[in-house]
């Protein structure tokens, strides 16, 4: 049985696609099927960031209103193996009606893949409320910007109140120089004031809009921000324990720290 | 011969290019060139024209735009 985790932050622009489609590749590196969903109806994106804008037939709407298979609607990665993309439709359509029959979507879903990317739109509007409603787990992704953490705070508020419970936080655009000189919120700060486990930060990273211009994931090119989504893809996928391999140059090796139920532990080699 | 390489910024602008033009007519970017080239091939039986010198433009009727 798969898990459904849903990416979303309330603030717009923070990095809830790319982030997606990162760790979308990521998980398929380790051999995990996966399946992305951008519930993001009239701004749809996370296909243009997957470069697979030329491959849509039919969208998730279609397959809600059953004018299409699952088959149909699934669109294939042609650099990673296992990995789908089931794209939003262009026209904004009210979403409220479809909550039940998204949530037996997901269900069926769960069944065939082991992750299930929920691309949730900004806001907190009724498209919040649709791509939230059939998720198990939260990610909130957020940027040190005091209005985006002011924001997943809110996110995180709603969705307490909703039946949802586990959340993790991921912050995106991260310049440690800038922490360093306290010029801008550390990871302790943020994790301290929303009240939730860190899975990850990313770099603040100019190879993710040449990524995008191109339609590939940042994890195919030689880039700073690669290896911290790749670090989150494997965290999620075994939040206990990250095996590390003494034989490989390994990140978790040289900085001599692994990471054990969210927490990132020092070690002496 | 760096210019001759197409750079990634020139490229998001004319996948961008084509999405615009193509989401109008409800199908795929290549399905959209694919049909332009397909009606210039019929235009060029009738008209000995080059093709910088007309445009194809095809218009979706019934309100079908981009809502």
């Amino acid at each position: 049985m798969g898990e459904a985790i849903v990416f979303t932050s309330g603030k717009g622009g923070v990095g809830k696609t790319t982030t997606i489609a990162n760790i979308g590749a990521g998980l398929s590196r380790l051999e995990k099927k996966v399946v992305m969903l951008d519930t993001d109806m009239g701004l749809r994106n996370l296909d243009v960031v997957m470069g697979m804008e030329d491959q849509i037939q039919y969208n998730l709407i279609d397959l809600l209103e059953s004018r299409c298979r699952l088959k149909q609607a699934l669109i294939k990665d042609k650099r990673y193996p296992n990995l789908y993309m089931i794209p939003a439709a262009l026209k904004h359509k009210p979403v409220r009606e479809y909550k039940s029959k998204l949530y037996s979507l997901i269900g069926q879903l769960k069944q065939e893949f082991d992750y299930c990317l929920i691309d949730c739109p900004a806001g907190i509007e009724d498209g919040f409320d649709f791509a939230v409603s059939a998720a198990d787990r939260a990610i909130i992704v957020t940027t040190p910007h005091i209005s985006a953490v002011r924001d997943a705070g809110r996110v995180i508020y709603l969705l307490e109140s909703l039946r949802l419970r586990q959340m993790e936080v991921i912050i995106n655009e991260y310049n440690s120089r800038m922490v360093r000189r306290h010029e801008m919120m550390s990871r302790e700060d943020v994790i301290e004031l929303l009240g939730i486990p860190c899975i990850g930060v990313i770099p603040v990273d100019d190879k993710i809009i040449v990524s995008q211009n191109q339609g590939v994931p940042v994890l195919s090119l030689r880039s700073k921000s690669a290896p911290s989504f790749m670090q989150i893809a494997r965290d999620l996928d075994d939040p206990v324990i990250i095996p590390i391999d003494l034989n490989v140059d390994d990140p978790c090796e040289k900085q001599r720290r692994i990471c054990v139920n969210n927490e990132v532990v020092s070690y002496e080699a | 011969m760096r210019h001759r390489r197409e750079s990634t910024g020139t490229l998001a602008k004319e996948r961008l290019k084509l999405m615009v033009e193509s989401e109008p007519l409800e199908c795929t970017p290549s399905a959209m060139v694919r049909m332009k080239k397909e009606i210039s091939e019929i235009i060029a039986r009738y008209y000995e024209i080059a093709p910088e010198n007309y445009e194809v433009k095809v218009i979706l009727q019934q309100d079908k735009k981009r809502a």
